[in-house]
């Protein structure tokens, strides 16, 4: 399977017993597959998506993308790795305020010295075309409203054109309607890509529109759909 | 086109707001910094502008203490001049100024002065400027002159005269003119010092006339300018002859004849000098010159002996003369009859029909009584015991007047008893027409014995020499005066100037050289600011940290698409270097400014005011540009610190807008930082208990310093520690604000840092200001027990506690209230006379000390000392030791005077110093060497080995008298005198010895005054410091400020919480002010506990500290830091509720 993981732990240390927020899960997932995450606050959800997205380290366990064990790289390999293969789509956007819209689209692609750029800033472009703000390149996103900058974001997450797109609570911000419109957008665009989505999410809706879902308990995952 | 390098450019111009703290703490450290460059550069500018500005366009010149004709370098640009040193005295009021330097010139000399000269009648001269002031004097006042009374004779010769009237001459002149302020020639001096000249000039014919008596076609000094000293060098090589060296070749006896002597011809050709005895310079030359010429030469010495002598009979008053005694005719021989030669103890005696010795018979006792050859200290008698050889008659070689150089008041008289020795003389020995007077008036000064050279340099060498003459044989065919015409050119040839220490020096270069300064000041106020760039680049540091921990998610946004820690660390540190560039650019320019402001406070704190006349700001394109490079290379460094952490952070924690992830401490951590703080307490303690058994008050200090240091650290850590500890339930508000100082432990402990250290700096610097100790006074302390230092310009040869001392001053007294009576015409003069002859007898000791002029080697002066002033100290004072040693050689033992004696298995010569002077002027230690000159300038090593504390000696070498006469054997009397009296009469005894050695130009200055005056120089630097130190501390308020207002900013939503569940605004703002004045609080009471801990032993020890000044500094810090926190808790209480808490 393109994506696997096994047996996933992750413990924090305190002045007393160590905090175990992920007790042992794991999951199989293919191209083309979209998976939503639900679960009370503090089972564990974003701390899994984190993992997956090698922005922490387990305590114990593998995680295998394309065959590939992401932990086992040096620190420069593994932010190779991310930069090409995975795509995050934050809650809070994230947008730089000081770059406009395909400014903010274009910068997971600077790091690399020999990209093609007109390739890439054509690319972008049309992204942002599928998401609806062609006529809003030059806007910076303090002029965006919530929505639009959310849609950026998702522009920003396909760039690289990942493997594995990552959302964490991508319409805990949004009204219902913008909820809605963004959830569809990010589905559709998934499945034109063909990459593996995860989505962490505390909306029943949104959840409700994924193929596949899980439920976060006790730091274990438990597949519902 | 977007690309990597453009974000940070992009992410400065967006945060701009924040990037102002961050531009100006760079330009803050860049103006601290290239500051303290430009202040290196003022000092040096300043000297070099000085020393061009003093030195009135000489390039060369030449002074010294022999004299050659005015004419004897004829060259263009260059001239001639006489330069005296005496005083100074107001004829209409009695205002007397020594160390007045006194300079005759010719009339091209005045106007390479800029000077108009004078054309009146009379000796006119014309003023510096600060001597018409010093005097009261206006144009056309009338003035008296004291020099010192030139003398070819070596005075401290038996024929040398010793007496204050007899070594000083004083004559009156007008003042001409008198210099403005701004000219030139008020500072005209060859020397690099710090004293501002007092400065005459003579027309120097007229000078002439009054001061060279009988040969006034003279001069000391060579001025050149513009031909360097190489040039003049070859001239005066060229033009040099006998006269100049003081040389004559006689060939004809001078009048009066003896009866029995008619003859003026002499049958050889005598070399002699106006200077009694032949230098080893001449002696070669003219050896080797007449070698040359393949001729005969005999060493002659001519001795007056008071008696000589055999049982009762004895012959007084006569030349006894040391010679070659076998030499063939015309110099000898001087052997009776069937005596082929002399032994080293034996004596022939000339055969006069009346000779009270006739009795004697061959192998008798002959006893010579003569006076020792150097009587510098005082006339002293030696009997030497000779064996009587046999007798010569009179005739020949044996009856030659000429064998004794002409001496005035002696040779040149036609009856004994109208003789004018200097020597203690007894007229009635010899009556007229008794057989002693015959014999003068039929055969002169020839001598009445003879011994060989051996015993001549054994009894008559003194350290001028022991040759009165050289007696040359003329060539077989040849006479006198044709040998002389070719012996002249050759012995010309032969006496170069720089054999005879006559070489023009190029004055220019090494006034310029002296000027780059003996101390680094531009490093020195590197490290003065030291603090200051430190707590610069510190806020640089905490307001870039600040700004980039607000872009946290922005950091975390760069990691989560895959930018590596390295690729945002270098685009986070790009940044900070793009913004240090232009802080530091805009710094480099505001250095500008800020120099001027501390060179003006080094001119007003400076213990010398007349630094405040010369010090001007300068500033080169090297210190900008190293300023510059710099202040980038340590504030990228700096930022590098503040953010290379921040990187490491969990991406996921960065996107939450955390930076800070608190561990707990793990129990090996605990173990270590308990052990170090331990070790910090335990070291500290030694060094506090430990570092008053150190004998030396400067490491003292560093160790009083090195214990508060260790324990202002050991406090830091464990507020640190006390900051992160877990606590027990918060139980009221001030719980609460005490807790939330440990919220961000890192800003926390930074900000007690800052405050902490500079208070901790302030106060604990004092302990290194310096006064005299109290046993400054006694013998063992830095004084050795001498409290006045009487220095006079013209050498006394009498000690101040002998007869003959007491007799100078009371005549000098009675001259001085002479003057004052035709003012004052009521005063006693016989009963002040009388007065003062009781008052000198408080004078317990009086101990001369030799002076070699020199270069002052004190921290005084700001110039760098190449040929520091010599000091000779005499055996009496060696033996009687004491004074205080900072370090002393080895071998010292109870006596480190001692040393001074010891030979050095290289032959250096011995030398203290005082150990500032060693360390910072120097620049050698213990064992370490120095060059000093010699008379001919030639080049001598002295090794250091011993360093004097709080001593009077701190502009000069000290070595043994008997050293310093070797080397500068033409250095005669004393300049110098320690004078032991008693406390309660030292003011008064001052004044007499001023006022009754007024001719000779004395100044008298109490040691505690000037030692005072050098410490002061340590004092100067420790204000400046803590002035430095107090901007520090300001900087460091500043920071504490911008970490206040972002606590408050980023506290926004807990703070309206606390007014949601009910807490007055006056209690949250009662809130902030504590906690914030808690973290002052502890940094203030860290670093004052630490300095006041380390500056305990100091008091205990006699020292002292600025209360006062301490309690301003701790109520400026609070008032600022109260003032500062309400502002910032005003602020947090204007946000409304239900944003601020929606925004968390």
């Amino acid at each position: 399977m393109p994506l696997t993981v096994t047996d996933l732990r992750k413990e924090y240390p305190t002045r007393g017993e160590p905090l175990r927020v992920l007790a042992g899960a794991s999951l199989q997932l293919a191209d083309g597959d979209a998976l939503a995450i639900t679960g009370p606050s503090g089972s564990g959800k974003s701390t899994l998506l984190h993992i997956l997205g090698t922005l922490d380290r387990p305590s114990s366990g593998t995680v295998e993308l394309d065959g590939q064990d992401p932990f086992a790289l040096d620190d420069i390999a593994l932010a190779k790795f991310r930069n090409e293969r995975i795509g995050f789509i934050f809650q809070e956007h994230h947008l730089l305020p000081q770059f406009n819209v395909l400014e903010n689209v274009l910068v997971p692609t600077l790091v690399n010295p020999n990209r093609d750029a007109a390739a890439l800033e054509a690319h972008a472009r049309s992204l942002l075309e599928r998401v609806g703000l062609a006529a809003r390149l030059d806007h910076r996103p303090a002029e965006l409203s919530g929505g639009e900058r959310q849609r950026v974001a998702i522009a920003r997450a396909l760039i690289q054109k990942p493997k594995l797109v990552l959302a964490d609570e991508p319409t805990g911000n949004l009204d219902r309607h913008t909820a809605q419109t963004i959830g569809e957008l990010l589905l559709e665009l998934h499945r034109q890509a063909g990459t593996i989505l995860v989505a962490v999410t505390h909306s029943q809706d949104l959840a409700k529109s994924f193929p596949a879902r899980a439920e976060m308990t006790d730091g274990r995952l438990e597949r519902s759909a | 086109m977007l690309a990597l390098r453009s974000l940070p450019l992009r992410s400065i111009r967006h945060h701009w707001r924040g990037n102002l703290a961050v531009l100006f703490a760079a330009a803050v450290g860049a103006a601290v910094l290239a500051g303290a460059l430009f202040v290196g550069d003022s000092l040096r500018g300043s000297l070099r502008a000085k020393s061009e500005r003093q030195l009135n366009g000489v390039t060369a010149a030449w002074t010294g203490n022999r004299l050659i004709r005015t004419g004897s370098v004829a060259m263009p640009d260059t001239v001639p001049a006489l330069m005296l040193q005496g005083s100074l005295a107001n004829e209409d009021d009695g205002t007397t100024v020594p160390h007045v330097t006194i300079v005759g010139l010719t009339e091209d000399g005045f106007t390479k002065f800029g000077l108009k000269p004078p054309t009146a009648r009379g000796v006119q001269a014309v003023l510096g400027a600060r001597v018409a002031a010093k005097a009261g004097i206006k144009v056309g006042g009338k003035l008296r002159l004291s020099v010192q009374q030139f003398s070819s004779l070596p005075r401290s010769s038996i024929m040398g005269k010793r007496n204050a009237e007899d070594t000083t001459l004083g004559f009156d002149l007008t003042a001409a003119d008198i210099l403005p302020d701004d000219h030139a020639a008020n500072d005209f001096n060859l020397l690099p010092n710090p004293a501002p000249p007092l400065n005459v000039y003579v027309p120097l014919e007229a000078l002439q006339r009054r001061a060279l008596g009988d040969n006034p076609d003279r001069v000391n000094a060579l001025f050149a300018f513009g031909p360097d000293a190489g040039a003049v060098n070859a001239a005066l090589e060229r033009t040099l002859d006998l006269p100049d060296w003081g040389l004559r070749l006689r060939t004809r006896r001078d009048p009066p004849l003896g009866n029995k002597v008619p003859s003026r011809n002499l049958a050889y050709v005598s070399l002699e000098t106006d200077r009694l005895l032949l230098e080893p310079t001449v002696l070669d030359a003219a050896e080797s010159s007449a070698k040359e010429l393949g001729l005969r030469t005999a060493r002659t010495t001519a001795y007056l002996a008071i008696d000589i002598a055999h049982e009762k009979y004895v012959i007084p008053y006569s030349i006894v003369a040391a010679v070659e005694p076998g030499a063939a005719a015309p110099l000898g021989p001087f052997l009776p009859e069937g005596v082929p030669n002399l032994a080293d103890d034996e004596i022939v005696l000339a055969d006069w029909p009346e000779s009270p010795l006739k009795a004697a018979k061959p192998g008798d006792t002959i006893r010579l009584k003569f006076f020792a050859p150097d009587v510098e200290s005082g006339e002293r008698t030696i009997t030497a015991e000779f064996k009587l050889r046999g007798f010569v008659p009179l005739s020949g070689p044996t009856a030659d007047p000429a064998i004794t150089p002409p001496f005035p008041g002696i040779t040149d008289k036609l009856d004994i008893a109208t003789w004018q020795p200097p020597f203690t003389f007894d007229r009635t020995r010899i009556r007229p027409g008794d057989v002693h007077d015959k014999f003068w008036k039929d055969y002169r000064t020839t001598p009445k014995a003879y011994v060989n050279r051996a015993a001549g340099e054994k009894w008559f060498s003194s350290r001028f020499g022991n040759v009165t003459s050289i007696r040359i044989a003329p060539a077989a065919g040849e006479t006198p005066e044709q040998t002389v015409a070719k012996l002249t050119p050759l012995l010309r040839a032969k006496l170069t100037p720089a054999s005879g220490g006559l070489v023009v020096e190029d004055v220019r270069s090494r006034l310029l050289a002296a000027s780059k300064g003996g101390t680094d000041f531009g490093g020195l106020f590197l490290g003065f600011s030291l603090f200051l760039i430190v707590s610069a680049l510190l806020l640089v540091g905490l307001m870039f940290r600040l700004n980039i921990e607000r872009r946290a998610k922005e950091i975390g946004n760069y990691l989560a698409f895959g930018y590596s820690p390295r690729v945002v660390l270098r685009m986070l540190v790009f940044e900070g270097l793009l913004l240090a560039a232009l802080g530091a650019i805009v710094g480099v320019l505001a250095a500008v400014g800020y120099s001027r402001l501390l060179l003006a406070l080094i001119a007003d704190l400076w213990p010398d005011p007349g630094a405040k006349s010369f010090l001007r700001p300068h500033a080169t394109p090297t210190s900008a540009i190293l300023g510059f490079v710099l202040t980038l290379v340590m504030t990228g460094l700096t930022v590098w610190l503040a953010v290379r952490k921040l990187v490491r952070v969990a991406p996921p924690s960065l996107l939450r807008g955390q930076i800070e992830t608190t561990e707990p401490e793990r129990p090996a951590e605990r173990r270590w930082g308990t052990i170090l703080i331990v070790g910090c307490v335990v070291a500290a303690i030694a060094a506090l208990f430990g570092s008053p058994m150190l004998p030396n008050p400067d490491f003292r200090a560093m160790g009083f310093f090195l214990g508060g240091a260790l324990l202002f650290v050991a406090g830091l850590l464990v507020i640190r520690r006390r900051l992160t500890a877990p606590r027990s339930l918060a139980r009221s508000l001030t719980d609460f604000a005490v807790r939330n100082a440990g919220r961000a432990p890192g800003r926390s402990v930074l900000t007690v840092l800052l405050i902490g250290s500079a208070t901790f700096l302030l106060v604990a610097v004092e302990s290194f200001r310096r006064k005299p100790e109290a046993d400054f006074a006694g013998r063992t302390g830095g004084s050795g027990g001498f409290n006045l230092l009487v220095e006079s310009d013209v050498p006394l040869f009498n000690r101040l506690d002998s007869k003959a001392g007491r007799d100078d001053v009371l005549a000098g007294l009675d001259l001085f209230l002479q003057r004052q009576a035709e003012r004052n015409p009521d005063a006693d003069k016989k009963a002040l006379v009388a007065a003062a002859k009781e008052k000198l007898t408080a004078i317990r000791v009086s101990v001369p000390v030799r002076v070699v002029s020199g270069d002052d080697a004190s921290c005084l002066n700001l110039y760098q000392a190449g040929k520091p002033r010599l000091l000779g100290v005499p055996d009496d004072l060696i033996e009687r030791g004491g004074f205080r040693f900072a370090m002393t050689a080895s071998g010292a033992g109870d006596n480190p005077w001692t040393l001074l004696k010891q030979p050095q298995p290289d032959g250096a010569i011995p030398v203290f110093a005082e150990q500032n002077t060693a360390m910072w002027m120097l620049k050698i230690m213990v064992g370490g060497t120095v060059e000093v000159e010699d008379e001919q300038g030639k080049k001598v090593t002295c090794r250091l080995v011993g360093t004097l504390q709080d001593s009077p000696f701190q502009s000069e070498l000290v070595m043994a008298d008997d050293a310093l006469r070797k080397l500068h054997p033409r250095e005669e009397g004393f300049r110098l005198n320690l004078v032991e009296t008693d406390a309660a009469n030292a003011p008064e005894i001052a004044k007499l010895l001023a006022a009754g050695l007024q001719g000779s130009g004395v100044a008298v200055t109490e040691s505690r005054e000037r030692v005072a005056a050098f410490q002061a120089v340590v004092g100067t630097y420790l204000t400046t410091f803590q002035l430095l130190g107090g901007l520090g501390l300001l900087l460091g308020i500043l920071g504490l400020a911008a970490v206040i207002l972002r606590g408050v900013w980023e506290r926004l939503g807990e703070i309206a919480l606390l007014r949601a569940v009910g807490f007055a605004p006056s209690a949250v703002r009662r809130a902030v002010l504590l906690e914030n004045l808690w973290l002052l609080a502890l940094g203030v009471a860290l670093g004052l506990g630490a300095a006041v801990l380390s500056v305990l032993p100091n008091l205990a020890l006699g020292g002292s500290l600025p209360w006062a000044g301490v309690g301003i500094l701790l109520v400026g810090v609070f008032a600022t830091g109260i003032i500062v926190v309400a502002l910032a808790a005003r602020s947090a209480l204007r946000a409304p509720i239900l944003a601020a808490l929606r925004s968390e």
